[in-house]
């Protein structure tokens, strides 16, 4: 016994210096580098150790401390520098532990004087004899979280002189009663302490510390440490994701490095963004692999409170295992398992209020009238008559009779001013070594914007309520067999009104102020001839429809150690079931529609019936739903040799997806894919890293033999910082790592209506026909629809390079990658087919070629100030650019009009060169179709042929998805007070102006709105060139001005402070105790709060056209966060 | 040691996946069953190969859609489609190109020649026709799929110019590019091609539908008669002796046009059209009542009477019927006829407005305008105006009509279905349609029938010796005429004096066909074929409709514009068509 307990400091030291690689001979002590205290004593790197003079040189300078003690005596004694970092007490008492470990302990003399004395154990004779008369004897190995042994944990029965620590395969022996704790620790881990009951032998896993060396990141099929890992990914802060919004992916954009996202609606149950891993570098589909513990499933309806970890991978070295689905990036999240302890429960509610972020706005009915009339005569120049009466203009500013000549703003007569939502989450986590358990409870609850009338007799209004649960479960069976249940799912329900959304907008651009009022003064419905609807009427008036949605999600997983055969091995098999089911119910029906015509010599309205409605509600009803079975079995081996590291990892695994109700027969058959993949990694030294992966597999959508690719990448890694010559550097830059990989992976998600490209397909052809003399035979017609070809997965070559660096006593960090992409063998449809060959459709083939590069990174710094102050910031930041290099097509007459060479999703159109002048310019410029005069829109003619068509159509923009998109946050907190704030933003994007209501007057006079920056034209008094619109016409389509050209492509990017938040922490207090509670938080969080953008029309996020979409929402909440013991 | 262990397992493990993978899981990703419809079995069946054959006929272009299908009326003087929404005015303003393209229907067409060539390959070896209908029936399954593909190829031509023919047999879809390079045949060479196809599919179809459920299908009339069109047209001006295109030829240097001119080329158009009258099959539609007015509707409006001879039954007249209907009535009040139009019609006494006594555009005779007041029967079979008594749609009981602005029919404010020429189209508009009620009177819409065989028959025989076929020219001018119920030329009560001269006659005949064949697309590809569009093409006109009384209403005003440049001789080919068939030249001016 005393001879273990000699040894212990050296064990500590060793294991500490070496972070978790394992020394051979104890000869190599000499590797403990010199002082790493600073005169000042600040201390460098957080995670190494120190002596134990340097610790009393650090605490002297830090807090005055002075201690009495035997220089030799403590000369092996090394203390973990984070140590330092906690608080005076546990400064305290984790030296004491240490010291004991040492056969010394720690005697406090006066509150800064501490002395320090060989150990005598003062432990008082336990006033229960009875255990003590039950000792027992406890084996146990001890792993970190890997399951890689560990060699040199500190294991101690608190309170007695009993210490040991694990050997080379992580095992150890103590003799302890029944009812002493046990206690775990180890440089970079979490302590962790065990209350002794019958149980005998252990098999335990150490937390890391979270920032450690020893911090253990997800990655594809498993875990690896972090500084080992050579894939490129990143991680977000759980916490950042907890924001009051119903779609996770609505927060994400801007948080990591790498990942680009738009949201172009706001629509409760409706608003999920888009988002792209590195950009978008397809064609085809771009989406990112999803994997929620494991199994591909789908996020958005995640409540963050459940979520542990949410990274994402993004080069070939991450990827390459996922194979044939792995080429779009993967997002790997983890839900929260349970942590050992007593129960601690977890409850948070917060309500907000909802406002739209910005509304497009209309002009007014008089003002409507006289543009229109102002169009009509510049069209029209001869015509005596104009479009609208000066007494009707009049009669509309009265608002004498609304009936007849109604003015209104539909904006104002559609929406509420603010919506609600909610969100509460109840969470228990807690368990013993052998059982753990996490239990959640979450709700949402949104109220959208519309108006509701009052008098209907049905709820139309807009609404998106969801339960979430999530349970995890983690048994040890034996000491050797674990067993990992999880179950989690969603109910959500939307009330919607009985005209759809998008419709009710389009409807709102389309109805000018002065068509028709919301409602006649009789109650009638307005409905024009052509057959346009009050959006009024459409909204209250049209019933209700309603949404069901359920998921159940649950997987099961078996994990065997094989120590037994041979050290580090364990096998793992994985099951899960997930089902998803929705459906939808329309109660709907169409009211009477009435146009006036005028008033009779009453005065009494006189209408004309336009529509006879349903009037009583009809129903109608559409199901959705799926299926999908996962198995996934493994074989991991993870092991070290001195300074050798090693791991493998083999894994076979299937999925079978079925459409439960899919709609026709391609769409029904179950979408499959099945494959191995592999994994070895080696590291010397930490220093050198060396990675391989491959995923084999294939997919139900290839002909049999072209299912299964091979996809494999390498990665090296060289931690630079741990290299002896680095040792003076090291003091500035206290960790550098550089990494580079390679290799392949593919997509087979290359079409979502054609899947099986091997097969051909008979379809309806162009159209049927009838014969007969009194058309009694009808023909459906019938054609080949698809041609077979033998096509592939689309293979993506991935180069990523980075560099991690820590400097500034590690507080600040600085993560940045370049990558590259080449997309080859993209699934296209052949486009260089004369249209005389005459196919029903070009046949695909995997034909496309892109390359992507770019830039992401991360930066983040954090430090504390004095006692109180935390302060962290960070910052990302992800720029690619994808670049067509084959797109199947013919080329283009004119080098301009190249889409080769050009960025992927470039816009094209004529190049503006301003309005015309005068009569005289536009003699002397090309020829323009159309009337064309003074205050149109002037063109460049690129080929020099006189005039403009579509053969000057150049790039003009970049594009509706942002090259650039960064976020950048603080948090400063002093004592229990917390503030943040986080900004995201795009650049490199625009937006393109068309469609009706945007367009003056485009199709018909009844129809289109004016957004209110139609003010800002040119007139023939106000010939000015910086204006929004140009000379307005009656139509619009009369010439060449609303033509697709970069005079309608603004300046898409935007800044927006995305969360504002500030928390108070309440101070323990007594009747904390009463109520059982370990904390209390109120806190408040503004969403979307403020937007930083040259575009004003709309909510610039929402993109392309005329802002016709449900705007984004920004909220304010407060709420409360309530921790129970 | 320890690291050969390790790869001793892994490889053990790997050899155990693979085998997994090879054996029983390779079933696992096998998941298209096998008995799905596959092209093969749709020619073994009687039923699909007959909804093969459906697919192939619904490339046969209908007439009734004016505004987004059809701009043979809409891009002409004689029809103003009032909005500006449809591509029609993108036409008539001159804004479009080869990218920019509306009506343009090369691609569509050549899917269906492409089918029919499909058809006609595969369909030989059906058991379960052979069986049911035998051999016979399966000639004229072909002989029909040959008729469309000339049809489809003959709408090219008259469109986009010389074709690009491609035979019998079609490329395979994964063909290299090159294998798809075919240049352009000249016109006269696709002239060749669609008539001698036309004669081998005539010499299989039957005369005439042998069963009530056959109308509408192919005859052998309908391919003659077509034969005609197109050999009539090959014989104009245009395509007969112009000069105009002189360079016009492939990238080879073959010419595409002739500038030759060959009257014999009239003799066969001529003999095309008489051969079709000779089958005896066919005669003038006329009304049991003996109503000219009534006479001349019924021959699109009455389904599959005498004088159709070819039709596509299933179509969208009845919302050219909605569209063309006064608003009073429920319709869009949107087909303009157009001024140009209405002077086009002769008088009472069979002579045009400018060489009438009875023609007045002064006062007004029971509240109608003088102007509308002893016009010929066709033009109120046609034509709707101010003040007209009408019944239909949903006017239940006869009503004037009100063209006035803010008059029921006029413009008002608010509304764009108003027609900005002061007129309708009547013409094949059916009263039975009533889109109020949801009534749909659904007819055949007539591609081919008699009365312009007998038009082009006379048109070309009098461009081949006007002389020694006076009389032939006026059996069948006058038979059009006694139809329409106006004075024949040197026959009849009121007869008019025989045209003295061929170019006398040459106007008569075509004024006649203008008239006669008004709105039934064929203006477009006459002013084309006559090299009259130059003249043609000019802004129409209409009354004033902004006019709130008479005296402001009836003022001749003009319109919409019509373009014209010489390039709009023929459509272009799309661009994104000479961007891929790199033997193709694009047609003059464009």
């Amino acid at each position: 016994m005393i001879a273990l307990r000699r040894r212990l400091p050296l064990q500590l030291l060793m294991c500490g210096i070496l972070y978790g690689t394992h020394l051979e001979s104890k000869s190599q002590v000499s590797y403990v580098s010199t002082s790493r205290v600073t005169t000042s004593g600040n201390i460098q790197n957080k995670s190494d150790l120190i002596t134990f003079k340097e610790m009393v040189d650090h605490l002297y300078a830090q807090k005055k401390w002075k201690f009495v003690w035997d220089e030799n005596a403590t000369k092996n004694i090394r203390i973990p520098a984070a140590v330092m970092q906690l608080k005076d007490e546990e400064i305290i008492q984790r030296l004491d532990d240490i010291l004991r470990a040492g056969g010394l302990q720690i005697n406090k003399v006066t509150v800064t004087q501490y002395a320090i004395v060989p150990f005598k154990n003062k432990a008082k004779p336990k006033s229960h004899p009875v255990l003590m008369q039950e000792e027992i004897k406890i084996t146990g190995t001890i792993r970190d979280a890997l399951g890689s042994p560990l060699h040199g944990v500190s294991v101690l029965i608190v309170g007695t002189n009993r210490a040991t620590t694990t050997n080379e395969k992580g095992e150890f022996e103590i003799i302890a009663n029944k009812g002493e704790v046990m206690e775990l620790s180890f440089v970079g881990y979490i302590t962790q302490t065990i209350t002794i009951k019958d149980r005998i032998e252990f098999d335990i896993a150490m937390e890391p510390a979270t920032g450690g060396l020893n911090e253990v990141v997800v990655v594809g099929y498993g875990k690896q440490k972090k500084i080992s890992q050579i894939g490129a990914q990143s991680t977000v802060k759980v916490d950042e994701l907890k924001q009051p919004v119903a779609n996770l992916s609505n927060v994400l954009a801007g948080r990591l490095a790498g990942l680009v996202g738009v949201q172009r609606s706001g629509e409760p149950g409706y608003d999920n963004a888009s988002i792209w891993i590195r950009g978008i570098s397809t064609f085809t589909n771009s989406n990112p692999l999803v994997l929620v513990d494991g199994v591909e499933r789908s996020f958005n309806n995640i409540d963050p409170e459940d979520i542990e970890s949410f990274s994402i991978l993004k080069d070939a070295s991450a990827t390459a295992v996922y194979g044939v689905r792995g080429a779009n990036g993967v997002i790997l999240i983890q839900t929260k398992k349970g942590k050992t302890g007593k129960p601690k429960v977890n409850l948070q509610y917060n309500q907000g209020f909802t406002a739209f972020t910005k509304m497009p706005s209309f002009v007014d009915g008089p003002t409507y009238m006289e543009l229109a009339n102002e169009a009509y005569k510049s069209s029209n120049p001869a015509s005596t008559t104009p479009l609208y009466s000066e007494e009707r203009i009049q009669a509309t500013k009265d608002g004498s009779d609304p009936d007849l000549y109604p003015n209104t703003n539909w904006m104002k007569e559609m929406f509420n001013k603010t919506g609600e939502n909610r969100r509460a989450n109840a969470n228990i986590t807690g368990g013993s070594e052998n059982a753990k358990y996490y239990l959640s409870v979450g709700y949402y609850d949104e109220k959208g914007l519309f108006k509701v009338d009052e008098l209907a007799k049905y709820n139309s209004s807009i609404r998106y309520k969801r339960f979430n649960f999530t349970s995890n479960l983690n048994l040890n069976i034996t000491n050797t067999t674990k067993l990992d249940f999880g179950a989690s799912g969603y109910i959500a329900s939307g009330n919607y009104p009985g005209t759809g959304t998008g419709s009710i907008w389009d409807n709102i651009f389309l109805m000018t102020p002065v068509a028709m009022p919301p409602q006649y003064s009789n109650g009638y419905a307005p409905v024009a001839r052509s057959g346009l609807t009050s959006p009024y009427v459409l909204l209250t008036q049209t019933g209700y429809a309603t949404e069901y949605r359920n998921q159940l999600w649950s997987n099961i997983r078996l994990t065997q150690s094989l120590d037994f055969w041979l050290k580090g091995l364990s096998a793992t098999a994985m099951y899960s079931f997930d089902a998803f089911n929705q459906h939808n119910i329309g109660r709907r029906k169409t009211v009477d529609g009435y146009a006036v015509l005028g008033r009779d010599s009453n005065g009494e309205l006189q209408f004309e019936q336009t529509r006879v409605g349903t009037n009583y509600l009809d129903f109608s009803k559409g199901f959705d739903g799926d299926r999908q079975f996962y198995t996934e079995a493994s074989i991991n081996y993870v092991n070290s040799f001195g300074k050798h590291d090693v791991s493998g990892m083999i894994l076979y695994n299937q999925t079978d997806f079925v459409n439960a109700r899919a709609s026709d027969f391609i769409s029904s058959i179950p979408f499959r894919n099945q494959g191995i993949a592999g994994r070895a990694t080696y590291g010397f030294d930490t220093r050198y890293l060396l990675e391989a992966n491959f995923g084999f597999n294939g997919a139900e959508n290839f002909a049999p033999d072209k299912r299964y690719g091979f996809f494999p990448s390498f990665g090296l890694g060289w931690v630079v910082s741990n290299e002896k010559f680095f040792a003076d550097i090291s003091k500035v830059i206290t960790f550098l790592k550089v990494r580079g990989s390679y290799g392949k992976v593919g997509n087979n998600k290359i079409s979502d209506s054609y899947r099986f490209g091997y097969i051909a397909q008979v379809g309806g052809g162009n159209d049927g026909y009838s014969f007969g003399r009194n058309n009694e035979v009808w023909y459906n017609g019938r054609d080949i629809s698809e041609y077979a070809v033998d096509v592939s997965w689309e293979e993506a070559a991935k180069t990523n390079i980075g560099l991690e660096l820590k400097t500034l006593n590690n507080d600040l960090s600085i993560v940045v990658d370049y990558f590259q992409e080449d997309r080859t063998g993209i699934f296209l449809r052949r486009s260089n087919v004369p249209l005389y060959v005459g196919l029903r459709s070009n046949p695909y083939g995997n034909l496309g070629v892109i390359h992507n590069r770019g830039v992401d990174g991360t930066v983040e710094y954090s430090t504390s100030l004095g006692k109180n102050w935390v302060i962290s910031a960070r910052t990302n930041f992800t720029w690619n650019r994808a670049v067509i290099i084959d797109d199947a097509n013919a080329a283009w007459p004119y080098p301009w009009q190249q889409r080769i060479g050009r960025k992927l999703n470039q816009r094209f159109g004529l190049i503006a060169l301003g309005l015309f002048e005068d009569e005289k310019d536009i003699e002397n410029s090309p020829y323009q179709t159309g009337i064309v005069k003074p205050g149109d829109i002037k063109f460049k003619d690129l080929n020099g042929d006189g005039k403009i068509d579509s053969y000057d159509e150049a790039p003009i923009g970049y594009g509706a998805v942002p090259e650039l998109v960064y976020g950048a946050g603080f948090n400063i907190s002093w004592k229990g007070f917390a503030f943040g704030a986080f900004f995201k933003g795009v650049g490199n994007v625009d937006v393109r102006l068309n469609g009706e209501g945007f367009q003056p007057f485009q199709l018909a006079g009844d129809r289109g709105n004016l957004l209110q920056e139609v003010t800002n034209r040119w007139t023939p008094d106000n010939p000015s060139q910086n204006v929004i619109y140009p000379r307005l016409t009656y139509p619009s389509n009369e010439n060449m001005n609303y033509n697709n050209s970069s005079w309608w492509i603004k300046n898409g990017s935007f800044i927006r402070l995305q969360t504002l938040e500030a928390s108070y922490s309440l101070p323990k207090a007594k009747w904390f105790d009463k109520g059982g509670l370990s904390g209390l938080r109120i806190y408040f969080i503004g969403y979307n709060v403020a937007t930083f953008s040259k575009f004003k029309m709309w909510d610039v996020e929402l993109g392309d056209g005329k802002g016709a979409q449900y705007p984004l929402l920004k909220s304010f909440n407060l709420g409360v966060e309530l921790r129970f013991k | 040691m320890i690291i050969m262990q390790f790869r001793n397992i892994s490889t053990y493990t790997a050899v155990v996946f693979l085998i997994l993978l090879s054996s029983g899981c390779k079933k696992f990703l096998d998941q298209v069953p096998d008995d799905r419809v596959t092209i093969e079995e749709v020619f073994q069946k009687k039923q699909a190969s007959e909804e093969y054959l459906a697919n192939v006929y619904s490339h046969i272009r209908e007439q009734g859609n004016q505004w987004t299908v059809n701009p043979f009326s809409g891009n002409t003087d004689e029809l103003d489609v009032t909005w500006a929404k449809y591509s029609t005015y993108q036409l008539n303003i001159g804004s479009w190109n080869p990218t920019s393209l509306p009506f343009d229907i090369w691609g569509e067409q050549y899917k269906g020649i492409r089918s029919a060539t499909y058809f006609i390959n595969h369909i030989d070896g059906n058991e379960e026709i052979l069986r049911l209908n035998g051999q016979q029936r399966i000639d004229q399954y072909k002989a029909e799929a040959r008729f469309v593909r000339a049809y489809c190829y003959f709408a090219l031509l008259r469109q986009y110019g010389p074709i690009v023919i491609l035979g019998n047999e079609e490329l395979a879809p994964d063909a290299p590019t090159a294998d798809f390079q075919i240049p352009r045949s000249s016109y006269d060479e696709s002239v060749e091609y669609i008539a001698g196809q036309l004669d081998s599919a005539a010499a299989v179809l039957p005369t005439s539908p042998a069963e009530d459920r056959d109308y509408g299908r192919a005859t052998k009339g309908a391919a003659l008669a077509l034969k005609a069109r197109i050999l009539l047209y090959a014989a104009s001006p245009a395509f007969n002796g112009n000069a105009d295109y002189a360079n016009f030829k492939n990238q080879d240097g073959k010419s595409l046009i002739s500038g030759a001119y060959d009257t014999e080329k009239w003799k066969r158009a001529a003999d095309a059209n008489k051969a079709v009258i000779d089958l005896n099959l066919y005669a003038l539609y006329k009304h049991a009542s003996g109503d000219p007015v009534e006479s001349y509707r019924g021959i699109l409006l009455d389904a599959y009477n005498g004088e159709n001879i070819f039709s596509r039954r299933n179509n969208n007249l009845t919302d050219w019927d909605v569209h063309s209907m006064p608003r009073a009535a429920g319709g869009w009040c949107g087909m303009g006829a157009t001024q140009e139009m209405v002077d086009a019609y002769f008088m009472k006494d069979g002579l045009p407005i400018t060489e009438s006594s009875l023609y007045s555009e002064n006062g007004f005779t029971d509240d109608i305008y003088n102007m509308y007041v002893n016009r010929e029967p066709r033009f109120y079979a046609s034509v709707n105006y101010h003040n007209r008594m009408i019944q239909g749609g949903n006017i239940i009981t006869a009503r004037r009509l009100n063209f006035f602005n803010g008059g029921t029919d006029g413009r008002y404010e608010g509304t764009e279905d108003y027609s900005k020429t002061g007129y309708l189209v009547w013409k094949n508009v059916s009263p039975n349609t009533n889109r109020i009620t949801g009534q749909w009177y659904n007819r055949p819409n007539v591609l081919i029938r008699l009365g312009e065989i007998y038009l082009n028959y006379a048109e070309a025989l009098n461009e081949y010796d006007y002389n020694s076929n006076q009389t032939e020219i006026l059996k069948y001018i006058n038979l059009i005429r006694e139809r329409a119920g106006i004075p024949q030329y040197g026959t009849g009560p009121d007869a008019l004096p025989i045209p003295a001269t061929q170019s006398e006659m040459r106007d008569k005949i075509r004024q006649e066909r203008r008239i006669e064949l008004a709105f039934e697309s064929h203006r477009w590809f006459d002013i084309r074929r006559w090299k009259i569009a130059r003249d043609v093409m000019k802004p129409v006109h209409g009354m004033n409709c902004n006019g709130k009384d008479a005296s402001a209403f009836f003022v001749r005003t003009e319109v919409t514009p019509r373009q014209w440049r010489d390039a709009y001789m023929f459509y272009p080919l799309p661009q994104y068509e000479i961007d891929r068939g790199r033997l193709l030249v694009q047609n003059p001016g464009w």
